[in-house]
């Protein structure tokens, strides 16, 4: 799963007061369904099996999200 | 009226004695943006939208009375034989002097429920606008509670739960979209 | 494989067979009129009663609306029977 298309990132003013080690760069999440308003017929579905393992009848729905990726 | 299946939604396996974490995921239990106020807001606007958009609202209410049920059985897991100092390390002791071991619809904070958390003014886009932002709210949460969760069996439960957040706030998109779609139509009845 | 993990993985069947439908119900609330998905939704209810009824025989009705055997109550099979889903 390409992950990178569903996330933002922008770069947040840095003060040299600031008293934890600054993050660089912030990353946030742009979900799937914000580009698309009305599902299309006939994508790409899932077996049920990777279905229910995924949340998601359809890859295209799905973007995934991990405490490794370090949004937080 | 409805009929109880004897079976989660999604198979949740907890791992840990953990009542540090059940304490957390009361956030989307009894918190403004659980599932218990998502199940209780779409249950209660259906009564008052246009009929293209009633059945959305009943199916994804009744499934968040299941994702209520999944974020029950953690919690129930994570704290079923907790000892008492074990749940007071934790933060959880004045929930046990009112509570005891029984689960109750407070947020993380320990807030009681309230149905202020939900909105209905009787104006479809209104609602559903709404009802959007309620969806991307509570997958903003389930990313929070996954970045916090230390029970890997957990974690995974709270990703499927974020990844239903994602359909529905599209289903609820598409609904805005159906609306939009009676606009300025002559209509013969 | 012991009695309690085959039936956790029969269960599973049914949840996935029952997922999609979850999913497929929605999608046509939304699609009315996409044929081909209304007939998959169609499809996919079969399916998941089929995986139900093999689930059901060996463990019990998994709601009121299923039919339990004679078998079932002959030997104890209640539907106030432990384990209810948070307990398993
Ligand atoms: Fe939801």
């Amino acid at each position: 799963m390409d992950q990178s298309q569903f996330r933002g990132t922008y770069r947040p003013y840095i003060s040299p007061r600031d008293p934890c080690p600054p993050i660089l760069v912030k990353t946030f999440v742009l979900p799937p369904q914000l580009f698309t308003n009305f599902q299309q017929p006939g994508l790409t579905q899932n077996s049920p099996e990777e279905a229910l393992k995924q949340g998601s009848l359809w890859p295209q729905l799905v973007d995934g999200f991990s405490r490794e990726e370090g949004i937080s | 009226m409805w009929v109880y299946e004897k079976k989660l939604l999604y198979p949740v396996e907890v791992t840990t004695c953990n009542p540090m974490l059940a304490k957390y995921l009361m956030e989307q239990y009894g918190g403004a943006d659980g599932e218990l106020a998502a199940a209780l807001r779409y249950m209660n606007q259906r009564y008052t939208v246009p009929d293209t958009v009633i059945g959305v609202l009943t199916d994804i209410s009744t499934e968040e009375f299941s994702h209520l049920e999944m974020l029950a059985t953690m919690i129930y897991k994570l704290t079923k034989d907790a000892t008492p100092e074990q749940l007071e390390k934790a933060g959880l002791g004045a929930h046990f002097v009112n509570h005891g071991h029984s689960l109750f619809y407070n947020n993380a904070g320990g807030v009681p429920f309230t149905s202020t958390y939900i909105q209905s003014k009787g104006d479809p886009i209104a609602d559903l606008y709404e009802d959007i932002a309620a969806e991307e709210k509570a997958r903003a949460t389930y990313q929070w509670l996954i970045d916090i969760s230390d029970d890997p069996g957990v974690t995974d439960a709270l990703r499927f739960l974020r990844e239903r957040e994602n359909v529905h706030s599209l289903r609820f998109r598409e609904s805005v979209e159906i609306l939009k779609d009676e606009r300025d139509r002559k209509k013969i009845f | 494989m012991n009695a309690n993990e085959e039936e956790w993985n029969m269960l599973k069947k049914v949840q996935q067979a029952d997922f999609v439908v979850v999913e497929l119900t929605l999608y046509t609330d939304t699609h009315p009129n996409d044929i081909e998905a209304l007939k998959q939704w169609r499809d996919a209810i079969k399916e998941a009663s089929r995986v139900r009824r093999e689930y059901e025989a060996r463990f019990g009705p998994l709601s009121l609306l299923s039919v339990p055997s004679s078998q079932a109550l002959d030997v104890g099979w209640r539907w106030s029977n432990t384990p209810w889903p948070w307990q398993r």
